[in-house]
Protein backbone atom coordinates (compact mmCIF):
# COMPACT_ATOMS: atom_id res chain seq x y z
CA UNK A 1 0.00 0.00 0.00
CA UNK A 2 1.25 3.33 -0.80
CA UNK A 3 0.52 5.56 2.37
CA UNK A 4 0.88 8.72 0.32
CA UNK A 5 -2.50 7.69 -2.09
CA UNK A 6 -5.24 8.97 0.39
CA UNK A 7 -7.61 6.72 -1.38
CA UNK A 8 -6.54 4.35 1.16
CA UNK A 9 -8.78 5.93 3.68
CA UNK A 10 -11.44 5.45 2.11
CA UNK A 11 -10.44 1.62 1.63
CA UNK A 12 -10.02 1.35 5.17
CA UNK A 13 -13.18 2.96 5.56
CA UNK A 14 -15.21 0.32 3.60
CA UNK A 15 -13.15 -2.82 4.88
CA UNK A 16 -11.48 -3.09 1.57
CA UNK A 17 -8.03 -3.39 2.40
CA UNK A 18 -5.97 -6.67 2.61
CA UNK A 19 -5.24 -7.48 6.52
CA UNK A 20 -1.88 -6.06 6.54
CA UNK A 21 -2.74 -2.70 4.98
CA UNK A 22 -5.76 -2.58 7.01
CA UNK A 23 -3.01 -2.97 9.67
CA UNK A 24 -0.61 0.09 8.09
CA UNK A 25 -3.74 1.99 7.66
CA UNK A 26 -4.92 1.82 11.33
CA UNK A 27 -1.30 2.87 12.53
CA UNK A 28 -1.02 5.90 10.26
CA UNK A 29 -4.73 7.09 11.35
CA UNK A 30 -3.75 7.23 15.07
CA UNK A 31 -0.28 8.48 14.70
CA UNK A 32 -1.99 11.38 12.84
CA UNK A 33 -4.35 13.47 14.01
CA UNK A 34 -4.54 15.17 10.20
CA UNK A 35 -5.29 12.11 9.10
CA UNK A 36 -8.04 10.68 11.68
CA UNK A 37 -9.63 13.79 11.45
CA UNK A 38 -9.88 13.09 7.59
CA UNK A 39 -11.31 9.84 8.23
CA UNK A 40 -13.91 11.58 10.89
CA UNK A 41 -15.10 13.54 7.81
CA UNK A 42 -14.67 10.62 5.51
CA UNK A 43 -17.59 8.76 7.34
CA UNK A 44 -20.05 11.91 7.87
CA UNK A 45 -20.50 12.47 4.28
CA UNK A 46 -20.57 8.61 3.80
CA UNK A 47 -23.66 8.23 6.30
CA UNK A 48 -24.96 11.47 5.16
CA UNK A 49 -25.72 9.18 1.79
CA UNK A 50 -26.29 6.33 3.67
CA UNK A 51 -29.25 7.63 5.47
CA UNK A 52 -30.84 9.39 2.70
CA UNK A 53 -34.82 8.10 2.74
CA UNK A 54 -35.54 4.96 0.48
CA UNK A 55 -39.23 5.51 -1.01
CA UNK A 56 -41.39 2.76 -2.26
CA UNK A 57 -42.30 2.64 -5.96
CA UNK A 58 -44.78 5.18 -6.43
CA UNK A 59 -46.94 3.48 -8.85
CA UNK A 60 -46.47 -0.52 -10.30
CA UNK A 61 -44.50 -0.94 -13.56
CA UNK A 62 -45.93 -3.69 -14.60
CA UNK A 63 -48.99 -2.63 -16.20
CA UNK A 64 -47.21 0.01 -18.69
CA UNK A 65 -44.01 -2.21 -19.20
CA UNK A 66 -47.03 -4.96 -20.57
CA UNK A 67 -48.26 -2.67 -22.64
CA UNK A 68 -45.10 -1.50 -24.18
CA UNK A 69 -44.39 -5.07 -24.56
CA UNK A 70 -47.46 -6.03 -26.29
CA UNK A 71 -47.29 -2.48 -28.64
CA UNK A 72 -43.51 -3.58 -29.67
CA UNK A 73 -44.80 -7.47 -30.27
CA UNK A 74 -47.57 -5.44 -32.51
CA UNK A 75 -45.17 -3.48 -34.22
CA UNK A 76 -42.96 -6.49 -34.92
CA UNK A 77 -45.63 -8.43 -36.27
CA UNK A 78 -46.20 -5.72 -38.67
CA UNK A 79 -42.82 -5.45 -39.66
CA UNK A 80 -42.62 -9.15 -40.09
CA UNK A 81 -44.90 -8.63 -43.16
CA UNK A 82 -42.21 -6.58 -44.63
CA UNK A 83 -42.15 -4.88 -47.43
CA UNK A 84 -41.51 -7.52 -50.42
CA UNK A 85 -45.01 -9.02 -49.15
CA UNK A 86 -46.70 -6.23 -48.39
CA UNK A 87 -45.94 -5.21 -52.16
CA UNK A 88 -46.34 -8.66 -53.55
CA UNK A 89 -49.98 -8.43 -52.01
CA UNK A 90 -50.51 -4.74 -53.37
CA UNK A 91 -49.77 -6.05 -56.93
CA UNK A 92 -51.82 -9.54 -56.90
CA UNK A 93 -54.99 -7.15 -55.78
CA UNK A 94 -54.02 -4.37 -58.40
CA UNK A 95 -53.11 -6.56 -61.68
CA UNK A 96 -56.66 -8.32 -60.70
CA UNK A 97 -58.30 -4.92 -60.69
CA UNK A 98 -56.80 -3.96 -64.05
CA UNK A 99 -57.83 -7.32 -65.48
CA UNK A 100 -61.13 -7.05 -64.41
CA UNK A 101 -61.41 -3.37 -65.68
CA UNK A 102 -59.98 -4.57 -69.57
CA UNK A 103 -62.55 -7.46 -69.68
CA UNK A 104 -65.17 -4.67 -68.36
CA UNK A 105 -64.24 -2.50 -71.28
CA UNK A 106 -63.96 -5.28 -73.82
CA UNK A 107 -67.70 -6.40 -72.69
CA UNK A 108 -68.88 -2.68 -72.91
CA UNK A 109 -67.67 -1.93 -76.16
CA UNK A 110 -69.01 -5.12 -77.45
CA UNK A 111 -72.45 -4.79 -76.67
CA UNK A 112 -72.35 -0.70 -77.56
CA UNK A 113 -70.69 -1.77 -81.16
CA UNK A 114 -71.54 -5.06 -81.72
CA UNK A 115 -68.52 -5.86 -83.36
CA UNK A 116 -64.95 -7.29 -82.50
CA UNK A 117 -63.37 -5.12 -80.76
CA UNK A 118 -59.34 -4.74 -80.22
CA UNK A 119 -59.18 -2.28 -76.96
CA UNK A 120 -57.37 1.09 -77.97
CA UNK A 121 -55.52 1.09 -74.04
CA UNK A 122 -52.03 -0.09 -73.29
CA UNK A 123 -52.73 -1.43 -69.48
CA UNK A 124 -49.29 -2.95 -68.04
CA UNK A 125 -50.53 -5.37 -65.53
CA UNK A 126 -47.60 -7.03 -64.08
CA UNK A 127 -44.92 -4.49 -62.78
CA UNK A 128 -47.26 -1.20 -62.64
CA UNK A 129 -50.29 -0.08 -60.33
CA UNK A 130 -53.54 0.12 -61.66
CA UNK A 131 -54.71 3.09 -60.21
CA UNK A 132 -52.11 5.17 -61.79
CA UNK A 133 -52.64 3.14 -65.28
CA UNK A 134 -54.29 5.74 -67.50
CA UNK A 135 -55.69 4.57 -71.10
CA UNK A 136 -53.15 5.45 -73.91
CA UNK A 137 -54.05 6.63 -77.41
CA UNK A 138 -51.30 6.31 -79.96
CA UNK A 139 -52.05 9.37 -81.48
CA UNK A 140 -52.56 10.99 -77.66
CA UNK A 141 -49.90 14.58 -77.57
CA UNK A 142 -47.04 13.60 -75.28
CA UNK A 143 -46.97 17.20 -72.94
CA UNK A 144 -44.17 18.98 -73.48
CA UNK A 145 -41.24 18.08 -71.30
CA UNK A 146 -41.09 20.40 -68.66
CA UNK A 147 -38.50 19.60 -65.17
CA UNK A 148 -40.16 20.23 -62.26
CA UNK A 149 -39.01 23.21 -60.59
CA UNK A 150 -37.93 23.78 -56.86
CA UNK A 151 -41.58 24.73 -55.61
CA UNK A 152 -42.10 25.68 -51.97
CA UNK A 153 -45.49 23.95 -51.48
CA UNK A 154 -47.76 25.05 -48.45
CA UNK A 155 -47.39 23.57 -45.32
CA UNK A 156 -50.69 22.24 -44.72
CA UNK A 157 -50.80 18.86 -44.13
CA UNK A 158 -50.48 16.67 -47.63
CA UNK A 159 -53.24 14.00 -48.48
CA UNK A 160 -50.43 11.28 -48.46
CA UNK A 161 -49.53 10.37 -51.90
CA UNK A 162 -48.59 6.30 -51.38
CA UNK A 163 -50.22 3.87 -53.38
CA UNK A 164 -52.69 2.22 -51.33
CA UNK A 165 -51.37 -0.48 -48.59
CA UNK A 166 -52.83 -3.87 -48.19
CA UNK A 167 -55.01 -2.19 -45.16
CA UNK A 168 -56.40 0.18 -47.62
CA UNK A 169 -59.27 -1.08 -47.28
CA UNK A 170 -59.78 -0.46 -43.53
CA UNK A 171 -60.32 3.63 -44.31
CA UNK A 172 -63.71 2.54 -45.93
CA UNK A 173 -65.43 1.87 -42.90
CA UNK A 174 -63.46 4.44 -40.84
CA UNK A 175 -64.51 7.94 -40.83
CA UNK A 176 -62.24 10.10 -43.08
CA UNK A 177 -60.63 11.65 -40.12
CA UNK A 178 -59.14 8.81 -38.47
CA UNK A 179 -58.51 6.88 -41.67
CA UNK A 180 -56.38 10.19 -42.82
CA UNK A 181 -54.32 10.34 -39.43
CA UNK A 182 -54.04 6.21 -40.20
CA UNK A 183 -52.42 7.18 -43.30
CA UNK A 184 -50.38 9.97 -41.93
CA UNK A 185 -49.18 7.23 -39.11
CA UNK A 186 -48.42 4.83 -41.81
CA UNK A 187 -46.35 7.24 -43.97
CA UNK A 188 -44.61 8.51 -41.33
CA UNK A 189 -43.87 4.91 -39.93
CA UNK A 190 -42.65 4.15 -43.61
CA UNK A 191 -40.05 7.08 -43.37
CA UNK A 192 -38.59 5.55 -40.02
CA UNK A 193 -38.51 2.15 -41.75
CA UNK A 194 -35.65 3.10 -43.51
CA UNK A 195 -32.43 1.62 -43.15
CA UNK A 196 -30.55 3.96 -41.00
CA UNK A 197 -32.31 6.88 -38.66
CA UNK A 198 -30.11 9.15 -37.16
CA UNK A 199 -31.34 11.81 -34.38
CA UNK A 200 -30.87 15.82 -34.35
CA UNK A 201 -31.71 16.95 -31.02
CA UNK A 202 -32.48 20.60 -30.38
CA UNK A 203 -32.91 21.89 -27.03
CA UNK A 204 -34.25 25.17 -27.26
CA UNK A 205 -36.51 27.75 -25.05
CA UNK A 206 -37.24 29.49 -28.28
CA UNK A 207 -41.04 29.92 -28.55
CA UNK A 208 -41.41 29.45 -32.27
CA UNK A 209 -38.60 27.10 -32.54
CA UNK A 210 -40.13 24.12 -34.24
CA UNK A 211 -42.14 26.34 -36.54
CA UNK A 212 -38.55 27.67 -37.61
CA UNK A 213 -37.35 23.89 -37.81
CA UNK A 214 -40.15 23.22 -40.24
CA UNK A 215 -39.63 26.21 -42.37
CA UNK A 216 -35.94 24.81 -42.95
CA UNK A 217 -37.08 21.49 -43.58
CA UNK A 218 -39.94 22.48 -45.78
CA UNK A 219 -37.73 25.16 -48.12
CA UNK A 220 -34.42 22.49 -48.25
CA UNK A 221 -35.59 20.94 -51.56
CA UNK A 222 -35.20 16.86 -51.59
CA UNK A 223 -36.03 13.80 -53.91
CA UNK A 224 -38.31 13.19 -50.87
CA UNK A 225 -39.95 16.21 -49.81
CA UNK A 226 -42.57 14.76 -48.23
CA UNK A 227 -41.67 14.80 -44.35
CA UNK A 228 -43.64 14.11 -40.87
CA UNK A 229 -43.89 15.90 -38.26
CA UNK A 230 -44.90 14.01 -34.88
CA UNK A 231 -45.92 16.23 -31.54
CA UNK A 232 -45.34 14.50 -28.56
CA UNK A 233 -47.99 15.29 -25.64
CA UNK A 234 -46.82 16.24 -22.00
CA UNK A 235 -47.56 12.71 -20.66
CA UNK A 236 -46.21 10.60 -23.61
CA UNK A 237 -42.54 9.49 -22.52
CA UNK A 238 -40.75 7.97 -25.88
CA UNK A 239 -37.32 9.20 -25.31
CA UNK A 240 -36.27 8.48 -22.16
CA UNK A 241 -33.55 11.44 -22.99
CA UNK A 242 -36.06 13.75 -23.45
CA UNK A 243 -39.11 13.68 -21.28
CA UNK A 244 -40.36 16.84 -22.32
CA UNK A 245 -43.02 17.30 -24.46
CA UNK A 246 -41.62 17.77 -27.90
CA UNK A 247 -41.77 17.67 -31.71
CA UNK A 248 -40.07 15.69 -33.71
CA UNK A 249 -39.88 15.57 -37.73
CA UNK A 250 -38.99 12.95 -39.91
CA UNK A 251 -37.62 13.95 -42.69
CA UNK A 252 -36.14 11.03 -45.56
CA UNK A 253 -32.87 12.61 -47.16
CA UNK A 254 -29.83 11.18 -49.21
CA UNK A 255 -26.41 11.90 -47.01
CA UNK A 256 -25.38 15.15 -48.79
CA UNK A 257 -28.53 16.81 -48.42
CA UNK A 258 -28.32 15.73 -44.71
CA UNK A 259 -24.79 17.15 -44.37
CA UNK A 260 -26.02 20.75 -45.84
CA UNK A 261 -28.99 20.59 -43.79
CA UNK A 262 -27.66 19.73 -40.01
CA UNK A 263 -25.03 22.98 -41.14
CA UNK A 264 -28.19 24.98 -42.06
CA UNK A 265 -29.51 24.01 -38.42
CA UNK A 266 -26.78 24.85 -36.80
CA UNK A 267 -26.82 28.41 -37.99
CA UNK A 268 -30.26 28.64 -37.32
CA UNK A 269 -29.62 27.41 -33.54
CA UNK A 270 -26.05 28.16 -32.81
CA UNK A 271 -24.75 25.35 -29.91
CA UNK A 272 -28.25 23.76 -29.25
CA UNK A 273 -28.03 21.01 -31.79
CA UNK A 274 -26.74 17.55 -31.21
CA UNK A 275 -26.75 14.73 -33.72
CA UNK A 276 -26.70 11.04 -33.22
CA UNK A 277 -27.62 7.78 -34.39
CA UNK A 278 -31.05 6.64 -33.05
CA UNK A 279 -32.39 3.72 -31.13
CA UNK A 280 -34.45 1.38 -32.78
CA UNK A 281 -36.50 1.43 -30.07
CA UNK A 282 -37.57 5.39 -29.84
CA UNK A 283 -38.20 5.11 -33.93
CA UNK A 284 -40.58 2.07 -33.18
CA UNK A 285 -41.80 4.16 -30.60
CA UNK A 286 -41.97 7.47 -32.21
CA UNK A 287 -44.59 5.68 -35.18
CA UNK A 288 -47.14 4.88 -32.92
CA UNK A 289 -47.31 8.36 -30.78
CA UNK A 290 -48.99 12.03 -30.34
CA UNK A 291 -50.17 13.15 -33.55
CA UNK A 292 -49.05 12.59 -36.45
CA UNK A 293 -49.09 15.08 -39.52
CA UNK A 294 -47.38 14.78 -42.97
CA UNK A 295 -46.58 17.37 -45.01
CA UNK A 296 -45.28 18.35 -48.50
CA UNK A 297 -41.61 20.34 -48.57
CA UNK A 298 -39.49 21.25 -51.63
CA UNK A 299 -39.42 18.99 -54.70
CA UNK A 300 -35.83 18.67 -56.19
CA UNK A 301 -35.39 16.76 -59.73
CA UNK A 302 -32.47 14.72 -59.35
CA UNK A 303 -29.26 14.68 -61.54
CA UNK A 304 -27.63 11.66 -62.29
CA UNK A 305 -27.47 8.62 -64.37
CA UNK A 306 -30.40 7.97 -66.00
CA UNK A 307 -31.42 4.19 -64.25
CA UNK A 308 -29.97 1.25 -66.51
CA UNK A 309 -33.69 0.44 -68.21
CA UNK A 310 -33.86 4.30 -69.21
CA UNK A 311 -30.02 3.80 -70.47
CA UNK A 312 -30.90 0.76 -73.00
CA UNK A 313 -34.44 2.16 -73.77
CA UNK A 314 -32.41 5.12 -75.28
CA UNK A 315 -29.51 3.23 -76.22
CA UNK A 316 -32.13 0.31 -78.56
CA UNK A 317 -34.93 2.60 -79.22
CA UNK A 318 -34.15 2.64 -83.03
CA UNK A 319 -34.84 -1.02 -82.58
CA UNK A 320 -37.58 -0.96 -79.99
CA UNK A 321 -41.00 -1.87 -81.59
CA UNK A 322 -43.51 0.92 -82.14
CA UNK A 323 -45.78 1.84 -80.28
CA UNK A 324 -43.78 2.65 -76.56
CA UNK A 325 -43.57 5.40 -74.24
CA UNK A 326 -41.95 6.53 -71.34
CA UNK A 327 -44.64 7.37 -68.67
CA UNK A 328 -42.29 9.16 -66.19
CA UNK A 329 -45.29 9.50 -63.74
CA UNK A 330 -44.85 6.24 -63.09
CA UNK A 331 -42.74 4.78 -60.06
CA UNK A 332 -42.16 1.95 -58.34
CA UNK A 333 -45.73 1.36 -55.97
CA UNK A 334 -43.35 1.01 -53.11
CA UNK A 335 -41.65 4.24 -53.80
CA UNK A 336 -41.96 7.08 -51.27
CA UNK A 337 -43.76 10.08 -52.12
CA UNK A 338 -42.06 12.03 -54.23
CA UNK A 339 -39.01 9.73 -55.01
CA UNK A 340 -38.15 9.07 -58.37
CA UNK A 341 -38.26 5.69 -59.63
CA UNK A 342 -37.62 4.12 -62.85
CA UNK A 343 -39.74 4.68 -65.30
CA UNK A 344 -41.69 2.31 -67.23
CA UNK A 345 -42.35 1.60 -71.17
CA UNK A 346 -45.34 1.14 -72.55
CA UNK A 347 -46.67 1.22 -75.75
CA UNK A 348 -47.16 4.54 -78.05
CA UNK A 349 -46.34 5.35 -81.31
CA UNK A 350 -42.62 6.03 -82.73
CA UNK A 351 -43.15 9.75 -82.90
CA UNK A 352 -44.33 9.53 -79.05
CA UNK A 353 -41.51 7.67 -78.19
CA UNK A 354 -39.34 9.99 -79.54
CA UNK A 355 -40.80 12.66 -77.40
CA UNK A 356 -40.74 10.25 -74.35
CA UNK A 357 -37.14 10.33 -74.64
CA UNK A 358 -36.86 13.70 -73.97
CA UNK A 359 -39.26 14.01 -71.44
CA UNK A 360 -37.08 11.46 -69.14
CA UNK A 361 -34.27 12.93 -69.98
CA UNK A 362 -35.23 16.14 -69.10
CA UNK A 363 -36.89 14.16 -65.45
CA UNK A 364 -33.05 12.95 -64.66
CA UNK A 365 -31.28 16.29 -65.51
CA UNK A 366 -33.07 19.29 -64.02
CA UNK A 367 -31.41 22.45 -63.44
CA UNK A 368 -28.05 23.43 -62.80
CA UNK A 369 -28.26 24.70 -60.10
CA UNK A 370 -28.87 21.36 -58.85
CA UNK A 371 -26.10 19.87 -59.40
CA UNK A 372 -25.29 18.92 -55.70
CA UNK A 373 -28.33 16.42 -55.57
CA UNK A 374 -28.17 13.37 -56.68
CA UNK A 375 -30.62 9.54 -56.85
CA UNK A 376 -30.30 8.32 -53.30
CA UNK A 377 -27.95 5.83 -53.08
CA UNK A 378 -29.30 3.04 -50.94
CA UNK A 379 -26.20 3.34 -48.18
CA UNK A 380 -26.98 6.67 -47.65
CA UNK A 381 -30.57 7.06 -47.70
CA UNK A 382 -31.60 7.86 -43.86
CA UNK A 383 -34.38 9.85 -41.96
CA UNK A 384 -33.76 12.59 -40.00
CA UNK A 385 -35.32 12.60 -36.26
CA UNK A 386 -35.29 16.52 -35.96
CA UNK A 387 -35.99 16.71 -32.27
CA UNK A 388 -37.18 19.96 -30.74
CA UNK A 389 -37.17 20.12 -26.96
CA UNK A 390 -36.91 22.38 -24.12
CA UNK A 391 -34.77 22.09 -21.06
CA UNK A 392 -36.19 20.08 -18.47
CA UNK A 393 -37.37 21.87 -15.86
CA UNK A 394 -35.57 22.17 -12.59
CA UNK B 1 -31.53 -18.23 -2.25
CA UNK B 2 -35.26 -19.31 -2.94
CA UNK B 3 -35.87 -15.58 -4.35
CA UNK B 4 -33.41 -16.48 -7.23
CA UNK B 5 -34.95 -20.06 -8.09
CA UNK B 6 -38.16 -18.47 -8.03
CA UNK B 7 -36.99 -15.83 -10.83
CA UNK B 8 -34.93 -18.78 -12.70
CA UNK B 9 -38.46 -20.15 -13.27
CA UNK B 10 -40.44 -16.93 -14.03
CA UNK B 11 -37.47 -16.39 -16.76
CA UNK B 12 -37.94 -20.07 -18.10
CA UNK B 13 -41.67 -18.62 -18.68
CA UNK B 14 -41.23 -15.59 -20.24
CA UNK B 15 -38.99 -17.61 -22.25
CA UNK B 16 -41.81 -19.87 -23.15
CA UNK B 17 -43.79 -16.85 -23.95
CA UNK B 18 -45.73 -16.13 -21.07
CA UNK B 19 -45.24 -12.46 -20.49
CA UNK B 20 -47.28 -12.38 -17.77
CA UNK B 21 -44.74 -13.84 -15.75
CA UNK B 22 -42.86 -11.06 -16.22
CA UNK B 23 -44.98 -8.81 -14.41
CA UNK B 24 -44.56 -10.60 -11.26
CA UNK B 25 -40.37 -10.17 -11.72
CA UNK B 26 -41.10 -6.99 -12.13
CA UNK B 27 -43.53 -6.64 -9.35
CA UNK B 28 -41.04 -8.33 -7.28
CA UNK B 29 -37.82 -6.11 -7.63
CA UNK B 30 -38.82 -2.95 -8.68
CA UNK B 31 -39.11 -1.86 -5.04
CA UNK B 32 -35.87 -2.19 -4.63
CA UNK B 33 -34.54 -0.72 -7.56
CA UNK B 34 -36.73 2.52 -7.10
CA UNK B 35 -34.75 4.11 -4.46
CA UNK B 36 -31.50 3.36 -6.19
CA UNK B 37 -32.47 5.03 -9.86
CA UNK B 38 -34.34 8.27 -7.35
CA UNK B 39 -30.75 8.59 -6.05
CA UNK B 40 -28.91 8.34 -9.30
CA UNK B 41 -31.10 10.31 -11.31
CA UNK B 42 -32.26 12.93 -8.75
CA UNK B 43 -35.88 12.91 -10.15
CA UNK B 44 -38.64 10.61 -9.51
CA UNK B 45 -40.19 10.84 -12.99
CA UNK B 46 -36.92 9.98 -14.41
CA UNK B 47 -36.14 7.37 -12.17
CA UNK B 48 -39.35 5.69 -13.26
CA UNK B 49 -38.34 6.48 -17.01
CA UNK B 50 -34.99 4.88 -16.32
CA UNK B 51 -36.61 1.67 -14.27
CA UNK B 52 -39.23 0.74 -16.52
CA UNK B 53 -36.23 0.80 -19.92
CA UNK B 54 -34.22 -1.16 -17.58
CA UNK B 55 -37.19 -3.78 -17.05
CA UNK B 56 -37.55 -3.35 -21.10
CA UNK B 57 -34.25 -3.73 -21.93
CA UNK B 58 -34.30 -7.09 -19.88
CA UNK B 59 -36.56 -8.37 -20.95
CA UNK B 60 -35.71 -7.62 -25.01
CA UNK B 61 -32.10 -9.72 -23.79
CA UNK B 62 -33.63 -12.37 -21.82
CA UNK B 63 -32.50 -14.68 -24.18
CA UNK B 64 -28.80 -13.77 -23.10
CA UNK B 65 -29.27 -13.35 -19.59
CA UNK B 66 -27.30 -16.63 -18.57
CA UNK B 67 -28.29 -16.76 -15.08
CA UNK B 68 -24.75 -16.14 -13.90
CA UNK B 69 -25.88 -13.31 -11.53
CA UNK B 70 -29.10 -12.73 -10.20
CA UNK B 71 -32.05 -11.31 -12.10
CA UNK B 72 -32.20 -8.63 -9.64
CA UNK B 73 -28.35 -8.14 -10.18
CA UNK B 74 -28.58 -8.05 -14.03
CA UNK B 75 -31.26 -5.25 -14.03
CA UNK B 76 -29.52 -3.55 -11.48
CA UNK B 77 -26.77 -3.10 -13.49
CA UNK B 78 -28.49 -2.33 -16.75
CA UNK B 79 -30.40 0.59 -15.08
CA UNK B 80 -27.21 1.79 -14.18
CA UNK B 81 -25.48 1.79 -17.13
CA UNK B 82 -28.67 3.18 -18.94
CA UNK B 83 -28.79 5.89 -16.26
CA UNK B 84 -24.92 6.90 -17.05
CA UNK B 85 -25.05 6.72 -20.36
CA UNK B 86 -28.76 9.01 -20.24
CA UNK B 87 -26.94 11.84 -18.64
CA UNK B 88 -23.83 12.16 -20.07
CA UNK B 89 -26.27 12.02 -23.36
CA UNK B 90 -28.06 14.96 -21.20
CA UNK B 91 -24.61 17.00 -20.45
CA UNK B 92 -23.57 16.74 -24.37
CA UNK B 93 -26.73 18.20 -25.44
CA UNK B 94 -25.94 21.16 -22.76
CA UNK B 95 -29.99 21.05 -22.02
CA UNK B 96 -29.53 19.60 -18.39
CA UNK B 97 -28.70 21.40 -15.79
CA UNK B 98 -27.11 20.43 -12.42
CA UNK B 99 -25.29 23.09 -9.94
CA UNK B 100 -22.39 23.85 -10.13
CA UNK B 101 -19.74 23.43 -7.67
CA UNK B 102 -20.17 27.88 -6.91
CA UNK B 103 -23.98 27.39 -7.16
CA UNK B 104 -25.67 27.74 -3.88
CA UNK B 105 -27.95 24.35 -3.59
CA UNK B 106 -31.82 25.65 -3.81
CA UNK B 107 -33.41 22.37 -1.61
CA UNK B 108 -36.67 24.30 -3.09
CA UNK B 109 -35.63 23.10 -6.18
CA UNK B 110 -35.65 19.54 -5.49
CA UNK B 111 -38.73 17.29 -6.39
CA UNK B 112 -37.91 15.06 -3.70
CA UNK B 113 -39.01 17.50 -1.18
CA UNK B 114 -42.31 17.46 -2.64
CA UNK B 115 -42.87 14.16 -0.83
CA UNK B 116 -44.80 14.51 1.52
CA UNK B 117 -44.85 11.45 3.51
CA UNK B 118 -41.31 12.51 4.89
CA UNK B 119 -41.14 15.06 7.72
CA UNK B 120 -39.92 18.53 6.89
CA UNK B 121 -36.79 18.47 8.49
CA UNK B 122 -35.95 15.50 7.14
CA UNK B 123 -37.00 16.07 4.11
CA UNK B 124 -35.29 19.38 3.50
CA UNK B 125 -32.14 17.28 4.70
CA UNK B 126 -32.46 14.38 1.97
CA UNK B 127 -33.02 17.16 -0.28
CA UNK B 128 -29.58 18.84 0.21
CA UNK B 129 -27.90 15.70 0.25
CA UNK B 130 -29.34 15.17 -3.27
CA UNK B 131 -28.55 18.34 -4.72
CA UNK B 132 -24.89 17.53 -3.68
CA UNK B 133 -24.72 14.02 -5.40
CA UNK B 134 -26.53 15.62 -8.43
CA UNK B 135 -23.82 18.03 -8.35
CA UNK B 136 -21.18 15.26 -8.44
CA UNK B 137 -19.89 14.27 -11.71
CA UNK B 138 -22.16 11.12 -13.13
CA UNK B 139 -19.58 8.57 -12.58
CA UNK B 140 -18.80 9.24 -9.14
CA UNK B 141 -22.30 9.55 -8.28
CA UNK B 142 -22.90 5.96 -9.07
CA UNK B 143 -20.26 5.02 -7.61
CA UNK B 144 -20.97 6.90 -3.94
CA UNK B 145 -25.13 5.89 -5.01
CA UNK B 146 -23.69 2.25 -5.74
CA UNK B 147 -21.63 1.87 -2.46
CA UNK B 148 -23.27 4.19 0.10
CA UNK B 149 -26.59 3.13 -0.59
CA UNK B 150 -26.50 0.21 -1.74
CA UNK B 151 -23.27 -1.46 0.05
CA UNK B 152 -21.66 -2.90 -2.53
CA UNK B 153 -18.28 -4.01 -2.28
CA UNK B 154 -15.55 -2.40 -4.59
CA UNK B 155 -15.58 -5.58 -6.90
CA UNK B 156 -19.04 -5.83 -7.62
CA UNK B 157 -19.11 -2.09 -8.55
CA UNK B 158 -16.22 -2.43 -10.97
CA UNK B 159 -17.77 -5.48 -12.56
CA UNK B 160 -20.97 -3.17 -13.20
CA UNK B 161 -19.03 -0.44 -14.40
CA UNK B 162 -16.30 -2.20 -16.49
CA UNK B 163 -13.08 -0.27 -14.96
CA UNK B 164 -10.64 -1.52 -12.48
CA UNK B 165 -11.15 -1.86 -8.48
CA UNK B 166 -8.58 1.06 -8.26
CA UNK B 167 -10.75 3.11 -10.45
CA UNK B 168 -13.74 2.92 -8.14
CA UNK B 169 -12.08 3.47 -5.34
CA UNK B 170 -10.56 6.45 -6.29
CA UNK B 171 -13.51 7.93 -7.67
CA UNK B 172 -15.29 7.07 -4.47
CA UNK B 173 -12.63 8.89 -2.48
CA UNK B 174 -12.78 11.93 -4.74
CA UNK B 175 -16.64 12.00 -4.63
CA UNK B 176 -16.63 11.79 -0.79
CA UNK B 177 -14.10 14.26 -0.68
CA UNK B 178 -15.98 16.67 -3.10
CA UNK B 179 -19.25 15.72 -0.99
CA UNK B 180 -17.88 16.47 2.38
CA UNK B 181 -17.08 20.17 1.42
CA UNK B 182 -20.63 20.35 -0.21
CA UNK B 183 -22.23 18.99 2.94
CA UNK B 184 -20.07 20.90 5.68
CA UNK B 185 -23.56 22.53 6.91
CA UNK B 186 -24.92 19.29 6.80
CA UNK B 187 -22.64 17.21 8.90
CA UNK B 188 -21.82 19.98 11.22
CA UNK B 189 -25.62 20.09 12.49
CA UNK B 190 -25.91 15.97 12.46
CA UNK B 191 -22.52 15.64 14.44
CA UNK B 192 -23.43 18.22 17.24
CA UNK B 193 -27.28 16.60 17.40
CA UNK B 194 -26.09 13.06 17.42
CA UNK B 195 -22.99 10.49 16.77
CA UNK B 196 -22.06 9.25 13.49
CA UNK B 197 -24.43 6.59 12.73
CA UNK B 198 -21.76 3.86 11.79
CA UNK B 199 -18.39 3.67 13.65
CA UNK B 200 -15.50 3.76 11.45
CA UNK B 201 -13.67 0.27 10.26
Amino acid sequence: MNLDDETYLSAYLDDELDPADRLAAEWSVESSPPLAEQLRSLVQARDAVAGLDRPSIPRDLAPALAARIAADRRRARLGAFGRPARVALAFSGLAGMAASLIFAMILLNRALHDSPVVPDVAVQIDDAPAHRTHPIRPSAPVPAPTPKPIEIVSAEPVAPSLPPAPEAHEAATTPPGVAREQEYRRLVSRMLERPRVRRIVIVTDIQDAPDRVQELIRDDARQTPEFGRISICQDIVVDTDRTEPAEVFAVPMDGRVRRSFVDRLRRQFPDLVEEGDSSPDLVTRLGEVGRVAVFRGAEAAPLGDPPLDLQAFMANRSEMKPDHIVDSDRGRPDAMPGEVAAPVVEAASPEAREKAAVVASAAFVGPPDLGRMAPPRPGESVTMLVWVTRPPKR
Amino acid sequence: MTGCNDDNSLIEACRAGRTEAFGVLVGRHQDRLYPTMLRLTGSPEDALDLLQDAFLRAFEKLDKFQGESSFYTWVYRIAVNLALSGRRRRRIVGGFHRPGRDEPLDPADDPILSDPTLPLERAERDALIQSALDALADDHRAVVVMKEFDGLRYEEIAAILGVPVGTVRSRLHRARLDLRERLKGVVEEDASSRQPARNVH
